[in-house]
């Protein structure tokens, strides 16, 4: 029976419906996650509109605060609704960012043309440092490091220029420090010496220019202070002014206002261009077409709107009303209300009005404390979107994406469950069945080359491309237009990526089946091939540099003290368990060796408990006694074999012979006159006779030697079996003369033995003696207990000449004459032996000349029956004799 | 009387006209079969005093064929093989045979095997005779009154000696008698240094009872033990 579930077409089946799956649950989740929550879209609420989404909520807020900042940009650099290069600004206004450009210069603030700040803030500026000097005469000089020498003018009180001082820079400097040492010594009003000043100023015709020394008009002034401003080396003269300092001897600036002319110049100048650069962004920017924002800025003192006051006096990017009516402020504002989406801000009493605007009221008017309306008085902010939505800016994007996600949120929460379990259920069935065939029977894996390849070469080959999608795919990500753009993407990248996902770990799956991960890995190679190298070694290398490893550790141990000498000690006794535990190993190995050794062929030693060298050779010593085992029932099994062949040959040889026997019998019996022929019908039955025994003897002596016999063993009295023995042979012995010489001991002789095979022996051994003895001569049987063994004696002398060894004797086949005239079959003595054997006696043969020797030696039984025999004997005893007596 | 009907079972055609020779000297009918199926045939044909039976034989062995001839007839069973394992043996007689011969077989024996069962058979069966003096083993019976001994009717001879062993060992049939024991009991005379003398006769009363003195069915010898008269 076919096993369909496993054919190749439900596994191509599984495999599309797996992938399909996989890219349905990774977009599901994808729209999911989109559609979650306070990041997302949050399509599950039934009542939601697109305002209320979190894409909303972040990009119109920061659009919100870029709106301000446009708008307070816009509100600086435009006058009139317009941008005018040729105007000036006030620097320091514009640092307070609170200004306003003006045609000129006004109310003596140091004002500069635009132009020239932003060509000066492009360049950058240099700093400079200035020293203020006053004369105690009331001249106030001013000197700079750049300008080398000077650049004074004394004024007097009344205000009229009267000669210039020459002072170097340096000078200057010098007595900076000077003063300073002098105040800290003194304290006391040193400046007010003279002297001093006299001194400094001493006319140097080196260092200045002899004509304008010689200019010296009022004698020796005495420099009453020197003050250090900060300033910014000029390169763009002021409005109306020709430089910075005549702005100040004009205006009379104390020494700190000047600094904070400089101060607010610096401030300006390091601004100036990024804010215009911004402002002239922000006009494209903020162009309707750019942007759905909508912002407007209107100032209190624009009440009736007309086109011209709009254009110049509202900061706007508002260009048309559409068909709204203008007249005024409340129709400006109601034409912002039409949007939906808006606030108004109004910063003359606070008050704020929003419309799903996420900003509140403390973060507009904070905000709007660093980015400033620069108009006069108060003002109404208004930021707004253009419900159409007709520009391609953020906004408009993350509406479109809602009009596309929203209907196919609710779907994503079905393709995340279905194709989620369809996933895990095609996954379940693929592992199940990766790698099985439809063939009932066959239950291998199939492995394809992929699954061959190294395990790591595998991993390679699946991480690489991986990696290469996910880099691609990191590349390609913001390139991604639109939701169908995205499923597509995220599609395609999903596909690919299961793809190798399923090779992988179907691969796997089939490698862990068939027990190949970790064989076939690299690092399993490389280990094995170490253990090798390591198994190779010799046993006296192994051990030498383990014991070298062992005395390094101690080594190492013992040069740190106290905890060296800890770790000294547990490594020591971890080394001795080791050794105890090889030595057990050993010892079992031993054991078996032993086991085996004593005949116990069959024992194999436990190995599982065993490792290295040990397991070795406990298996080597397993495989010899295998081995050995093996054989011994092998020939056990050849000599059961040759003993049937025997018996059954012999059955065969049995029928014909019975014939043979029968009809020379019932040939004799026909009277025959004929001398010769009766002769002759005399030596067939004679030999056909023979014949009968050999085969007896042949079977007997083949079941003996292959062991197939079975032993009654039961207590024998030795002399009572050779007395019966000696009745049974009398006559044999009388008809060749032989006489018997019998010598036994007195006490009986008790053996353990089977009676039938013991008289089968003895009586081979008596029979041998009538056959082979020469007439007219003594046997001597002699029965003797040494020790505990019982020892038996026949001796004969022989008719024939014995000119053979004593061993051969007990081989089968061989006989004392080697002519073979005789009857017998040449095996009793093998058999006789054999059968003493068995009965753990030992068989002996002497020959020494004629003489004929044959030793049996048998353990004698323990004498415990002893009483019990003789109670026999006496329960037999008594009957009898009575029953005699009555006779 | 002695027109006995002997059925002679034997694949090998030689060996059963032999035994037909043989034993038709002896007067007696022979009837021939040449496997078991064709003996079982015949016996259902045929009255038949004795059954001569081989064991390997085509059709239906030897064993198979007594198993059920031994179903329905009672007649005397002599199974004659080749087989002469000891195993082979009990297994014949333990499943219905009345004696065991192995070939080959000396042809007086046979005869006298047959001889000895047909008058078991035939003669004594179940006559028990009445007299106390008389002891029995199977065909062995000793009349102490008549100091006569047959075997399966025959009259034996024996001497005073042989007389008064055999009667001892009939008399105490099962127990093992040690060649002591005897030579006390019947020479009343402790024996010092037993000889051979008991032994001797005992071979001589096998010799004049048993059909074959090596394999005696009546006289045991129980080696190295001593001697007993099985009870039969």
């Amino acid at each position: 029976m076919k096993r369909w579930e496993y054919s190749r077409g439900w596994k191509a089946l599984a495999l599309i419906l797996n992938q399909v799956c996989a890219v349905v649950l990774v977009l599901s989740i994808a729209v999911c996650m989109v559609s979650v929550g306070n990041n997302g879209f949050s399509l599950f609420r039934e009542d939601d509109v697109f305002e209320n989404t979190a894409y909303f909520q972040r990009e119109a807020r920061e659009q919100i605060f870029r709106c301000i900042r446009a708008a307070s940009r816009e509100s600086r650099f435009e006058k009139n609704g317009v941008y005018d290069a040729s105007l000036v600004l006030n620097i320091q206004e514009y640092a307070e960012e609170n200004q306003i450009l003006h045609t000129k210069s006004e109310d003596g603030g140091l004002c500069y043309k635009l132009t020239d700040l932003l060509n000066w803030s492009l360049d950058g500026c240099e700093y400079n440092t200035l020293l203020k000097i006053t004369y105690d005469d009331g001249r106030i000089g001013y000197i700079s490091k750049s300008s080398k020498d000077y650049t004074e003018q004394a004024i007097y009180d009344d205000g009229t220029a009267v000669a210039s001082v020459s002072i170097s820079y340096d000078a200057a400097m010098s007595f900076i420090e000077e003063s300073m040492t002098e105040d800290s010594d003194e304290a006391g009003d040193a400046l007010g010496e003279g002297t001093e000043a006299e001194e400094i100023f001493t006319p140097d015709s080196e260092t200045a220019g002899p004509d304008l020394f010689g200019e010296g008009l009022f004698g020796q002034a005495v420099i009453q202070n020197v003050e250090e401003i900060q300033a910014v080396e000029e390169r763009y003269a002021p409005a109306e002014y020709s430089d910075i300092i005549s702005y100040a001897e004009a205006q009379r600036l104390s020494t700190q206002e000047l600094q904070d002319v400089y101060m607010a110049l610096e401030d300006v100048l390091n601004n100036i261009y990024n804010d215009y650069y911004s402002y002239k962004e922000n006009l494209e920017l903020f162009s309707p077409s750019m942007t759905n924002m909508r912002y407007l800025v209107l100032p209190e003192n624009v009440t009736r709107v007309t086109k011209e006051d709009y254009e110049k006096k509202t900061i706007t990017n508002i260009k048309s009303f559409g068909k709204t009516e203008l007249t005024d402020r409340n129709g400006l504002l109601d034409y912002i209300r039409s949007h939906g989406d808006y606030l108004i801000f109004d910063s003359a009493d606070m008050s704020f009005e929003s419309s799903h605007m996420p900003v509140s009221i403390s973060e507009i008017s904070s905000y709007l404390k660093k980015f400033p309306m620069s108009v006069e008085g108060n003002y109404i902010l208004a930021v707004a979107i253009d419900p159409s939505y007709v520009a391609s800016d953020n906004l408009q994007i993350y509406k479109q994406q809602y009009e596309e996600i929203r209907p196919i949120s609710k779907m994503s929460v079905y393709g995340v469950i279905l194709g989620g379990i369809l996933y895990l259920l095609t996954l379940v069935y693929l592992t199940l069945a990766a790698g099985r065939g439809t063939d009932e029977e066959d239950r291998s894996i199939t492995l394809t080359r992929f699954d061959r390849i190294r395990t790591e070469g595998a991993v390679l080959l699946l991480v690489i491309p991986a990696w290469l999608i996910l880099l691609t795919g990191a590349l390609m990500y913001n390139r991604v237009n639109g939701i169908g753009e995205a499923g597509v993407f995220g599609g395609t990248f999903t596909f690919l990526l299961n793809f190798l996902f399923l090779c992988g770990y179907l691969s796997l799956v089939k490698r862990i089946k068939t027990r190949t991960l970790w064989n076939n890995s690299m690092l399993y190679v490389i280990l094995k091939s170490c253990y090798r190298v390591v198994e190779n070694w010799k046993v006296t290398t192994k051990v030498m540099l383990s014991y070298g490893l062992f005395l390094l550790v101690n080594m190492v141990f013992l040069f740190f003290e106290g905890t060296g000498f800890l770790l000294a000690v547990v490594s020591d006794s971890a080394a001795g368990v080791l050794l105890l535990w090889q030595a057990r190993q050993r010892k079992q190995v031993l054991d078996g060796i032993r086991k085996i050794s004593e005949g116990d062929l069959d024992y194999q030693i436990p190995t599982e408990k065993l490792s290295g060298d040990s397991l070795l050779m406990a298996e080597a010593v397993n495989r010899i006694g295998e081995g050995l085992s093996t054989a011994v029932e092998q020939s056990v099994k050849d000599e059961r074999l040759k003993t049937d062949l025997i018996t059954n040959v012999s059955h065969d040889i049995k029928t014909p012979l019975t014939s043979i026997i029968n009809y020379v019998d019932l040939l004799k019996r026909e009277d025959i006159q004929n001398e010769r022929a009766r002769n002759y019908i005399a030596i067939l039955e004679d030999k056909s006779q023979r014949l009968k025994h050999l085969t007896d003897d042949l079977v007997e002596a083949s079941k003996i030697s292959s062991g197939n016999v079975k032993l009654e063993l039961v207590r024998i009295n030795f002399q009572e079996l050779i007395n019966q023995t000696n009745g049974e042979f009398s006559e044999k012995f009388e008809e060749r003369e032989l006489q018997l010489v019998v010598n036994m001991p007195r006490e009986p002789v008790i053996i353990e033995a089977d009676g039938r095979r013991l008289w089968r022996i003895i009586e081979n051994l008596y029979g041998n003696v009538a056959k082979y003895a020469m007439p007219r001569t003594r046997v001597y049987v002699e029965l003797t207990v040494v020790g505990h063994m019982v020892r038996f004696h026949i001796k004969n002398i022989s008719e024939q000449p014995l000119n053979i060894d004593a061993g051969e004797l007990t081989e089968r086949f061989i006989r004392g004459d080697v002519a073979r005239s005789t009857e017998g079959s040449g095996l009793g003595l093998s058999i006789t032996k054999t059968l003493t054997e068995l009965q753990k006696g030992s068989f002996d043969i002497y020959l020494d000349g004629d003489l004929f020797k044959v030793t049996i030696i048998f353990p004698e039984a323990p004498r415990t029956e002893e009483v019990k025999e003789n109670s026999v004997k006496e329960s037999a005893k008594s009957p009898t004799q009575e029953e005699i007596l009555t006779e | 009387m002695n027109t006995n009907t002997i059925l002679v079972c034997d694949d090998d055609k030689e060996i059963v006209d032999a035994i037909e020779i043989y034993l038709s000297q002896e007067g007696y009918q022979i009837l021939k079969a040449y496997d078991g199926l064709q003996a079982v045939n015949m016996m259902e044909k045929h009255e038949i005093q004795l059954l001569i039976i081989d064991i390997m034989m085509p059709k239906l062995d030897g064993l198979r064929a007594t198993l059920k001839i031994r179903e329905k007839s009672s007649i005397p069973i002599i199974i004659l093989s080749a087989k002469s394992e000891d195993a082979d043996k009990i297994l014949g007689l333990n499943i219905g045979a009345d004696d065991y011969v192995t070939k080959p077989f000396n042809p007086l024996e046979l005869t006298a095997r047959v001889k000895s069962q047909l008058r078991r058979y035939t003669k004594l069966g179940n006559a028990a005779e009445e007299s106390q003096k008389v002891y029995q083993t199977g065909g062995l019976v000793m009349n102490d009154d008549l100091k006569e001994v047959t075997v399966d009717g025959e009259p034996v001879k024996l001497t005073p000696i042989e007389y008064n062993i055999l009667l001892l060992l009939v008399k105490n049939q099962g127990k093992v008698f040690s060649i002591n024991q005897i030579y006390e009991s019947i020479w009343n005379e402790d024996a010092i240094g037993a000889d051979n003398t008991v032994a001797v006769h005992i071979r001589h009363i096998r010799e004049k009872i048993e059909i074959n003195a090596k394999e005696p069915r009546y006289l045991k010898v129980v080696w190295g033990i001593g001697y007993k008269v099985e009870k039969l």
